[in-house]
């Protein structure tokens, strides 16, 4: 099983952390401002989707509602594996960052 | 927000293509709440261009629908791989289809550069408010003249005194007439010079009224003694573009001279124009030079005149309104005879600028002057030989059916369905289609230098007017291709699967059809052919009549433009400049004109047996000539004989046959002698009469003329030659020329040539129909082709029986030959009667007209027959000389 994370992967398994229980258009909006750039709503639900393909998510369907046009919603939520993955990712690079000389000017 | 905005629905379509489905639900509701929160954040359309951007990034969800195998992707793809498979096993035959359709659609895509460029003549952007003015003269109840320039106190009075009128611009062209000539000097280089033909004096609005894009400079046409040019003039001049702004030029004519300083480059506009103009000069310049003639005149008809009107504008009012405005400006014409009329008339027209090149009646139109019935014949000429071509391959590929009955017995078996048979046919013709529009490109591509060579234009694909022709060409096409795919793919697969397998074909049902299609190509073929023979044989009949006068061996200088004389004073040089000629051996005749045979003829001069009369007025076209000229061209005269210097203490005048009509003399000889009346008081006196000869273009009729002596107008000289030296003859001329009268560059012509000019749209017509008639033919004998194997295949077997019982080979040819000979009669007598009115409607343009001979039906006859019987011979006689115990053994 593949447990590196891509960019994009890290930024939005940290966003369903963050959220506990997430789904895609909340990601977008967290996304865009969070990030500061726009990101289209089918490149979110790819990175859902191979996420919950590599384990570190799960999913289940939510209700129906208005605001949606009726349909339902996938939510995600970050399983034992996906916490861990994006834990040791972030340490990675906080070590790396706390050797980093500080640029003075 | 509760409210959910309305998504665009065909991004909503878009992601139903391209999501798969079961991601769709949760991609379409995270979409509907994102779009919500954009439009709320940053606008509806921020929004929805983000969707946009959404669902076409929802491609990454695509996945081909993998259901059973009837299913579109694995079947087109099978269908698009027996095609090519197919293709391959018949080379020759799809060639032949592809090499059909393609000739058909090249000759369609050149006939639609030809027609677009003639349609956009002063296409400018405001042009549906543009209009040419001009007017007639009716004098007592006689139409003098019509003339497509006007006055110069029109387009002021217009703009004046008529509220329509938003604004009118004057334009003045000394060189289109044919009194002037123009040149333009650089004066620090006295060495550069040019004769301008294309110099217009042109009020500033011009610029505006038909897209000229100034480029460098300014458009300061509304201050005297300036002027503009194109780039290419500015670089014959100057070098560069650049330098040419602020530099000055010398304008010369036989009048006047002007100093002009250049304040603007222009660039032509994407269409053409009527007025092409390489230098521009502010109208005003000559309103300073001339304020009699230009400023507000409303006797000489030289000015070409655009106004500008209102949308609301009426141009039928604007006319009715103008003729009685001329009462006001032309206190003259209010006299009126015993019934109450006018006497003197002048009507005005308004012409849309667009409808001028193709619809022009006038004599005196400046520009090229195209033929709008000529553009319509060409439009359907372009639309049928497609048609043919698709016909062609109809033909073809049911006649090749016979072929694959069998491979659709055997896909019948293996359980295809009739739709899916007609899919493969169908993508089969798809694609041929498809391959012809490639070939057909390229070989418009290779093609087009000698088109352009042919009908003598710059032309390309790009020519092409997209707006008129694109929406319209490709529903045709797709028309086409849909019709001619599945005509063939319907008969093929609807073949009994049992019949199929044996490999018989039943398919006399379409004969009948196609047989028509094949008369409709024939008798299209005659048409074209016995079009261009006519014009052919019209052409030549016209130039083998007897002119009148001999043209050949005539040459023609142009009189010099820059002179220290003018008038009177010239005479000395003028006489000393031919005597000079004279001598130089080879030449045996000179004499000088304002007018030669090949210009135009506008009746404005008037002349009468009375004096200070207007009753007896007759309008005769009015030349000046010098001694000798009437013999250098070798004019007939009936009686008296040509101007000479015997001839003095009065004013010579001779008249031509039909003038001495027109002025009631019985006969010719009772002119002689006789003292007639120019414009009402300038005594002339007869001193010959000459037979009519054709002045103008024989497809009108020989106009009243009369020729007045005057030795100081050098305009045109014509120069007999008699030398078997010609180019000796010529240099020593130009030498001659330019050092009698230095600072003109010299210009000559054979009178033989010039004359003929005026046939050259005839010629590039005759020139465009035999090579489109050709193509034609081309296709229709491949379709012949096709349909003569189709049947020689067929009969087989009953030729073969036919052999054993003792027919031979040159019987069973006829036999054969029979139905192609058959058709071919169809076509033509369908196209006898049809060709016959065309010919004798075109031809009653003609004042000189040819027979309606035999000949121009049984030559195109003779000619397809023999094409076809070359087309289907090889078919033909490899069934007839077919072993009868192969042939029978056939099926």
């Amino acid at each position: 099983m593949n447990h590196t994370l891509g960019a994009l992967e890290e930024v939005i398994i940290l966003l369903v952390l963050r959220e506990e229980e997430s789904y895609g258009a909340q990601l977008v909006k967290l996304y865009v401002e969070h990030m500061k750039k726009e990101i289209t709503l089918p490149a979110v639900v790819m990175v859902l989707k191979r996420l919950e393909k590599k384990g570190m998510l799960k999913s289940r369907m939510g209700e129906p509602s208005a605001e949606r046009g009726g349909r339902r919603k996938v939510m995600y939520e970050a399983t034992e594996l996906g916490y861990q993955t994006a834990e040791e990712a972030i340490k990675a690079k906080t070590q790396i960052w706390d050797m980093v000389p500080k640029f003075s000017k | 927000m509760s409210e959910n905005h309305k998504t665009p629905g065909f991004v909503q379509w878009l992601l139903k293509v391209f999501c798969r489905e079961d991601y769709r639900e949760e991609i379409q509701g995270d979409l509907q709440e994102i779009f919500d929160w954009r439009a709320e954040k940053s606008g509806l359309w921020i929004a929805r261009l983000r969707y946009l951007f959404d669902a076409l990034s929802a491609v990454r969800f695509y996945q081909p629908v993998k259901t059973d195998y009837s299913s579109s992707g694995a079947m087109l793809f099978s269908f698009l791989k027996s095609s090519f498979r197919n293709f391959k096993r018949h080379l020759g035959y799809t060639s032949l289809n592809i090499l059909g359709l393609a000739l058909g659609l090249s000759a369609a895509l050149f006939i639609l550069q030809y027609v677009s460029e003639e349609l956009s003549y002063n296409n400018s952007s405001g042009a549906d408010q543009l209009y040419r003015v001009s007017n007639d003269y009716n004098r007592f109840g006689n139409m003098i003249y019509e003339s497509s320039m006007t006055f110069s106190g029109v387009g002021p009075a217009m703009e004046q005194d008529l509220p329509e009128v938003i604004e009118s611009v004057r334009l003045f062209g000394p060189g289109i007439g044919v009194e002037r000539d123009v040149v333009v000097t650089r004066p620090d280089k006295p060495q550069i010079k040019f004769k301008e033909q294309k110099l217009f004096f042109a009020e500033p609005g011009y610029v505006n009224f038909f897209d000229l894009m100034i480029t460098h400079g300014v458009n300061n046409l509304d201050k005297p003694n300036t002027a503009m040019l194109t780039p290419e003039l500015a670089k014959e001049y100057f070098g560069s573009v650049e330098d040419a702004l602020g530099k000055r030029l010398k304008y010369n004519d036989v009048s006047v001279n002007l100093d002009l300083l250049i304040t603007g480059v222009f660039e032509r506009p994407g269409f053409k124009l009527q007025i092409d103009a390489d230098i521009l000069v502010s109208y005003i310049t000559m309103e300073r030079e001339n304020p009699d003639f230009f400023v507000n005149d409303w006797g000489g008809n030289s000015f070409v005149t655009f106004v500008k009107v209102t949308e609301q504008a009426a141009p039928r009012a604007i006319e009715q309104a103008m003729s009685e405005l001329t009462l006001r400006y032309k206190p003259g014409y209010a006299e009126r005879n015993e019934q109450g009329e006018y006497d003197r008339v002048n009507r005005y027209f308004l012409t849309k600028v667009t409808d001028i090149h193709l619809n022009s009646k006038f004599q005196n139109e400046v520009g090229p002057i195209g033929d709008a019935n000529t553009i319509r014949v060409l439009q359907a000429i372009a639309l049928f030989i497609v048609v043919i071509a698709w016909i062609n391959f109809i033909n073809l590929s049911t006649a090749k059916s016979v072929d694959r009955i069998r491979e659709v017995g055997v896909r019948k078996v293996m359980g295809a369905r009739k739709n899916e048979l007609i899919q493969q046919f169908f993508t089969e013709a798809v694609l041929i289609n498809c391959m012809a529009v490639l070939l057909a490109l390229a070989f418009v591509n290779l093609g087009q230098p000698l088109f352009n060579l042919f009908v003598e234009k710059s032309l390309s694909l790009q020519s092409i007017d997209l707006d008129r022709f694109g929406l319209l060409g490709v529903i045709i096409f797709l028309l086409g291709t849909a019709l001619s795919g599945f005509y063939p793919a319907l008969v093929l697969s609807s073949h009994q699967t049992i019949n199929a397998l044996k490999g018989k074909s039943k398919i006399d049902s379409g004969l009948f059809l196609r047989r028509g299609l094949i008369v409709f190509q024939l008798l299209f073929s005659f048409l074209l052919i016995i079009a261009t023979l006519t014009i052919n044989e019209q052409l030549k009949y016209m130039n083998s009549q007897d002119m009148g006068i001999d043209m050949e061996q005539v040459l023609i200088l142009r009189g010099p433009v820059v002179s220290e004389t003018r008038g009177q004073e010239n005479i000395p040089n003028i006489e000393a400049f031919k005597e000079q000629v004279l001598a130089i051996p080879g030449v045996s005749q000179i004499g000088t004109s304002t007018v030669i045979p090949g210009h135009g003829i506008l009746r404005g001069n008037v002349i009468s047996h009375v004096r200070e009369s207007d009753s007896d007025m007759k309008s005769i076209e009015r030349v000046v000539t010098s001694n000798d000229f009437l013999s250098t061209i070798k004019a007939n005269f009936l009686i008296g004989k040509d101007f000479d210097k015997t001839m003095e203490g009065y004013i010579p005048i001779i008249i031509n046959a039909s003038a001495a009509r027109e002025l009631d003399f019985a006969d010719p000889a009772d002119a002689i002698g006789q003292i007639l009346y120019e414009s009402n008081r300038y005594e002339r006196r007869v001193v010959g009469v000459i037979e009519d000869y054709h002045h103008e273009s024989l497809n009108r009729a020989i106009d009243p003329m009369y020729f007045v002596r005057n030795e100081g107008l050098d305009t045109y000289y014509a120069i007999r030659l008699n030398s078997s030296k010609v180019s000796t003859t010529l240099d020593r001329i130009e030498e001659q020329y330019i050092t009698s009268y230095p600072g003109n560059p010299a210009e000559y012509y054979f009178l033989d040539e010039f004359f003929a000019r005026q046939y050259k749209q005839d010629e590039v017509n005759s020139k465009v129909f035999s090579a489109f008639a050709l193509m034609a033919i081309i296709v229709a004998c491949l379709g012949l082709y096709g349909l003569s194997a189709y049947a020689a295949t067929q009969r087989t077997k009953e030729v073969g029986v036919r052999k054993v019982l003792g027919a031979n080979v040159p019987n069973l040819f006829l036999l054969l030959f029979k139905e192609v000979f058959l058709l071919v009669a169809i076509g033509f007598l369908i196209a006898l009667p049809m060709a016959y009115f065309g010919i004798d409607s075109w031809l009653s343009n003609f004042a000189y007209r040819m027979e309606i001979g035999g000949l121009l039906f049984v030559l195109p006859l003779l000619g397809v027959l023999t094409i076809t019987l070359l087309a289907t011979a090889q078919q033909i006689i490899k069934v007839s000389v077919m072993n009868p115990v192969k042939s029978l053994r056939y099926e």
